[in-house]
This record gives structure tokens, C-alpha cells and sequence, in this order.
């Protein structure tokens, strides 16, 4: 079994899990705080980037563990695809040389450096992408460090900005965050479990909201939902490959009973 | 020796290399790539594209062909370079497949800049006329997995597909991706790999950093000046067991991974997270600085890399171990590096022999290693191959003999 023990949460409106599942959007709030990266050291970066490791920071508060020693993976089908955009556009205005403030954060384990650095950790960190997959390859790439490791937890982090025009045409969803902070053992207060490896279940297709459907990390949403309402979790089994591979979600009441 | 921080990897089992491609500025084949380097022939070049700075890269030669119809919405000179390099491979990875199943079988690639060299093309012609090009297919193209969709369909393969982006040491870290996929029983074989294409966005963004280089890049050298930037498309077949019909001379035997935490593009100046990566290297696979005869460097050719990393390997080695960067041959493959880097290192172990490290000399006299400007013939059993990128992500991968 591995335990959820912490959650990280940011979208536009909604600055955490809890304003999210309450329905309580601000229409002001369009970047995360982002405070563990000093105001100097946000200079360059995306929101992308800050909501990667605004979420990081809320998954390793709320499982009190130390975000300068965890491990982390972040995960995004197209990363840092807005910084890019803004640096063909600096070539296509006859620049020669591109700002280097932007072009140091356009790679897409930008996150990754933004929090180590911050956090002083010197651990694994890594950053993937898997399409509209991209979610569920990155459980499959923290629970198995994880569960190969001596690790007691990892994070999971994982974001889509906005397409940028001319992208937009290729998809339009709304800009959505989410980590997860998984541990070897539940600590008091965790949100449910998994078990892993489980090689049965169907492929992972749910209904997704609609404000967010076209968005890979919309397929973190049915988890949460799953770990919060204990009836939800029935049958839900994410398949992290195109052939059963598949992870159990558990809420935390059904955790308590299985054996 | 720096004790690693953090977390520390088990022992790992080795895995046998069951195959290996690579294509870059050195040739079309395999085969030619490694007897340019064998020849200590660079393939630097004057860029044959528009690029408004003066520099040398490391171009695959001659032109690419066109995918096969049936993947033509993949079709761009990212996935032309792969389909180069994975049709050496191809035979090999459908024996993994008939050999462990469908399911069994996972692609992890590793890339920095993805399909970007098309999307660069579209977002200029949308900037001149408000439209894209009707073949431009985002997902397939620019997405950074949809190489990797394209090799799982090309090999025929339903294990898991992704593919890690973190700068310059992707294609290092796709090998520890699948030792821990095969420790956690979830696969028995990956295609590991990594591939980058030339475009402009690289080319100007590190010549905005002052690091490109506008002559053939000379690492360690105290006339170093800044970084070549190359292409390339490098593959590895690892699999739990070696075929018993066709035993591996080749494996990895240890990967290790680290994190600087000091800055985005600048390495640690005592190489504090390169020195951890491979010490976890040399722990993973049970092996001391006494049982290391080269290591492969990343030296780019900045002034700061090349001086961490020589501090780095001196905190480990001293000035015992041959150490060569191969950047003067492709230039600087970004995400294909360590890929490309561990088809070199294997050739050591092959050939019994240390390349040269072409453009060395005179050679920095701060730098306390031991780098040379000519190829020598020795026993070669283990080999560290080292990538470090801009986030402070580091990776060693440990490659020798058959343990």
C-alpha cells in the first residue's frame, strides 16, 4: 500500500484543494504566491513553473514532510511551452541573442531547479512529459522510486499552463495544478492509499469537467474525488500504460478496511 | 570522498545493453559514428540553415527521408533522426517483445528541446501570415512524448511510454527510469534513449548566455571560449536478463542522480552535485574509484563546467583516471548527450580504448585531471559517463564489462 499523505492544489480562482472542492473561486487570483522561491529568484519564470512548485510546497506542508530533502517528479505534457513561445517571438522581432533569464527557465525541469535550489535539496528530482498520459506516467515514475528506493516519501507534481497562441487551436482548457506527496506509510492525517503495482483494471478513462477536459492534469481530478468520497473510488484504477497496468485509489475509510 | 546526501538507491541488478544505435554529426550509422571517433575525425560544422550568430554544430549529414506514409503526421527532423537511429535497432527490440510480451516492453526517451525545430517553423509562418502550416500536428510533432508515441507503434510495443525532459541530462536518466521500472517488476525491457534536433531557439539562447563557442569547441583547454551544439538520436535495448544465444559484453551497472540545489545554469563551482552522482553511480553498482579506467565527461567547454567537473572527478579520482569529453567530435547533443556519451563508453569497453579528447591542448593548467589529446589503448573495463544540466540535475551512468 502507499499512502497520500499530502495534497497540493492551485488553479486560476482557487489558491488551494479546499476553495476548490468548496466552489469558492476568486477572479483575481490568477498566479500562485509561490513563496518558497524568493521574489529575485522568480524573476524569468513562468507560472507554470511557480504553480509547479506552489503545489510542491503545499504537498510537503500537508504531509509534514521536508521539502529539502524529498524526492520530487514533476510532470507536464508541454512544460514551460509559454517561456518557448515568448522566445520565438524574440527571434521573430530580430533579437540575436535571447534573454538568458527566460531561456535558463525554458527547459522543462525548470520547476525541478526553481525548488531545489529554494529548498537546498540535493536529492532525486526529475521532470517528464507523456502526452495526454502525462499523469499517469508521472505516478508510475514516483511510486516506483518509491517503492525501489529507501525513500520514505516523493512528490508527485503536476501542471498544464494555457496553450499559448498559436498553440491554442490545439487545445483550450483552463490552467490546473496538483501534487501529490506519497509515502511508504500513512501519517495521521492522510487523504487515503493506493496499492501498487496491480497489474488488472480497465484503461483510465473518466469524465472529466468540462472547464478542464482538454487539460492532461485533469486526470488528477477523479483521484482526488476518489480519495475524498469513499464510494468514488469503486473501480477506479488509473492504467498507466495503454495496456492494464493500474494503480487501485482508495480513499482513506476503505484503506482502513482492506485487509 | 563526499559522502552522497539524501536518499541512497539500493544495489541494483546490472542490465545488459541487448542493443545500441546511435546517428549524429559523426554519421548515419552506428558504424560510422564510431569509426569517426576511433579516426578522432570531428564533425563540427559551419550551420547549413539561417542562424544569425557565428558558431560550428554537429549536424547529421546529408538529408533525412520522409517517415513511412502511415506515421506521416509525425513526420519532422526529430522523428527522422530517431527512425535513423531505431532502424538499427528495430530487429532487436521486436525479439525483447517476442521474447518478455507487449506489456513488458516500455520506451523512455529523453529529450531537452522535443519537436520544437517544428513548431519554431510554424510560429514563424503564423507571425508572417496568421496561419500555420497545414502539416504542423502539435501533438505529434512539438509534444515532447510524441516520439515516443511514434517508436511504441513503430516497435509494436504496449508498456509503458514517456519520456523524461531535463535538460541536458535526459538521456542519462531514462537509464535509471528503467532499472526502476524492471526492480519494480512492472516491465522486463525499456528502449531507452535520446534524441535533439539542431534549431534556432538553442543556438540563440545560449549564445544570449555567452556560452556558444564561434570555432570548434576545446574542453579542459585553457583556450576554451564556450560550447558547440550538436544533434543526435542515441538508443540502448536494456533487458532484465541477456540472451543466452547472444551474450552481452556490455551493461549498465549503476546509475546515480543528483541535484546541485545552487543555481539554474550554473554547475556548483567544487562540482558538489556532479561528485554525488557519481559516487552514487560507483555505490549502485558496488564498485570503488579503484575500479573506475575512464570516465566520459560532459565537458562542454564553458569555463565553469569543465572547472567543477575536473574538481569533481579530481575529489574522487585524482589524476588517475583518463577522462575525455567527446563534445569536440558531435557538439553538445543537449538531451541526446548522455545517450550518445553512453554508446562511447561502451565502445571503450569494446575497443580497449580511450579517444582522444580533441581540442585539449594546452591544456588548463587549474584543470588537475587527467585529459589527453591522443587516443591510448588500455584495458577498459568500467566506464562513468556523466551528464549535468541547467537546473542543477545531474546523472553519472556506470557502463562496463560483464560483471
Amino acid at each position: 500500500m502507499i499512502a497520500v499523505n499530502g495534497i497540493g492544489f492551485w488553479a486560476p480562482g482557487f489558491a488551494g484543494l479546499g476553495a476548490f472542492r468548496a466552489g469558492e473561486a476568486d477572479r483575481d487570483l490568477t498566479m500562485p504566491k509561490c513563496e518558497v522561491v524568493t521574489a529575485r529568484a522568480r524573476r524569468g519564470t513562468s507560472r507554470i513553473g511557480r504553480m509547479l512548485a506552489e503545489v510542491t510546497t503545499q504537498a510537503a506542508a500537508d504531509a509534514s514532510v521536508d521539502l529539502g530533502a524529498v524526492p520530487t517528479v514533476y510532470a507536464s505534457a508541454w512544460g514551460e511551452i509559454d517561456i518557448m513561445i515568448n522566445l520565438l517571438g524574440q527571434i521573430a522581432d530580430g533579437d540575436v541573442g535571447l534573454s538568458p533569464l527566460r531561456f535558463k527557465h525554458s527547459v522543462h525541469n525548470s520547476a525541478s531547479g526553481m525548488v531545489s535550489i529554494a529548498a537546498g535539496n540535493r536529492t532525486f528530482s526529475t521532470a517528464l512529459a507523456a502526452g495526454r498520459k502525462t499523469f499517469e506516467q508521472g505516478v508510475l515514475e514516483a511510486l516506483t522510486y518509491l517503492t525501489t528506493t529507501d525513500a520514505d516519501h516523493v512528490i508527485l507534481a503536476v501542471a498544464e499552463d494555457r496553450l499559448p497562441a498559436p498553440l491554442d487551436r490545439f487545445g483550450e482548457y483552463e490552467a490546473l495544478a496538483v501534487a501529490f506527496c506519497f509515502g511508504t506509510d500513512a501519517r495521521e492525517g492522510a487523504h487515503g492509499t493506493l496499492s501498487f503495482p496491480k497489474r488488472t483494471g480497465e484503461p483510465f478513462r473518466p469524465d472529466l469537467p468540462e472547464l478542464y477536459a482538454e487539460n492532461p492534469t485533469a486526470f488528477a481530478l477523479p483521484v482526488l474525488d476518489a480519495l475524498a468520497n469513499p464510494e468514488g473510488a469503486e473501480g477506479l484504477a488509473l492504467s498507466a500504460a495503454p495496456r492494464p497496468f493500474a494503480i487501485d485509489v482508495l480513499s482513506a475509510e476503505q484503506s482502513r478496511t482492506e485487509p | 570522498m563526499p559522502l552522497p546526501s539524501g536518499v541512497m538507491d539500493p544495489r541494483r541488478p546490472p542490465l545488459p545493453i541487448t542493443a545500441a544505435a546511435a546517428v549524429n554529426a559523426l554519421g548515419r550509422t552506428t558504424r560510422e559514428v564510431l569509426d569517426a571517433l576511433d579516426a578522432g575525425r570531428s564533425g563540427l560544422r559551419p550551420p547549413t540553415f539561417d542562424v544569425p550568430v557565428t558558431t560550428l554544430v554537429g549536424a547529421i549529414p546529408g538529408d533525412l527521408d520522409a517517415l513511412p506514409a502511415e506515421y506521416a503526421a509525425y513526420d519532422c527532423r526529430l522523428a527522422r533522426m530517431a527512425k535513423l537511429a531505431y532502424d538499427e535497432v528495430h530487429e532487436e527490440v521486436v525479439r525483447a517483445r517476442e521474447r518478455w510480451g507487449r506489456e513488458r516492453v516500455a520506451i523512455i526517451l529523453g529529450t531537452s528541446t522535443g519537436g520544437l525545430h517544428a513548431t519554431e517553423r510554424a510560429f514563424f509562418q503564423w507571425r508572417s501570415d496568421g496561419t500555420v502550416p497545414a502539416d504542423f500536428d502539435f501533438h505529434r510533432q512539438h509534444d515532447f512524448n510524441g516520439l515516443g508515441e511514434l517508436l511504441g507503434a513503430m516497435a509494436g510495443v504496449d508498456g509503458p511510454v514517456y519520456t523524461l525532459s531535463t535538460a541536458c541530462s535526459s538521456s542519462g536518466k531514462v537509464m535509471a527510469t528503467a532499472q526502476r521500472l524492471i526492480d519494480a517488476d512492472v516491465i522486463d525491457a525499456a528502449l531507452v534513449g535520446g534524441v535533439d534536433s539542431l534549431c534556432r531557439m538553442t543556438l540563440q539562447g545560449f549564445h544570449g548566455l555567452g556560452v556558444l563557442t564561434d570555432v570548434a569547441c576545446r574542453p579542459f583547454s585553457s583556450e576554451r571560449k564556450g560550447i558547440n551544439i550538436g544533434e543526435g538520436a542515441a538508443f540502448c535495448l536494456l533487458e532484465r536478463e541477456e540472451v543466452s544465444s547472444a551474450p552481452s559484453d556490455v551493461w549498465v551497472l549503476g546509475v546515480g542522480e543528483s541535484s546541485d540545489a545552487h543555481h539554474m545554469s550554473s554547475p556548483h563551482p567544487e562540482g558538489r552535485g556532479a561528485a554525488e552522482a557519481m559516487s552514487r553511480a560507483m555505490a549502485q553498482g558496488g564498485v570503488g574509484p579503484d575500479g573506475i579506467d575512464h570516465i566520459n565527461a560532459h565537458g562542454t567547454s564553458t569555463l565553469l563546467n569543465d572547472a567543477a567537473e575536473s574538481i569533481a572527478i579530481h575529489s574522487l579520482f585524482g589524476d588517475r583516471v583518463p577522462v575525455v569529453s567527446t563534445k569536440g567530435y558531435t557538439g553538445h547533443l543537449l538531451g541526446a548527450a548522455g545517450g550518445t556519451e553512453a554508446i562511447f563508453a561502451m565502445h571503450a569497453v569494446r575497443s580497449n580504448r580511450v579517444p582522444r579528447s580533441l581540442g585539449v591542448e594546452p591544456k588548463d593548467p587549474s584543470v588537475a585531471i587527467d585529459v589527453q589529446d591522443v587516443p591510448r589503448d588500455q584495458p577498459v573495463r568500467r566506464v562513468l559517463s556523466n551528464s549535468f544540466a541547467f537546473g542543477g540535475s545531474n546523472v553519472s551512468v556506470l557502463i562496463g564489462e560483464r560483471p
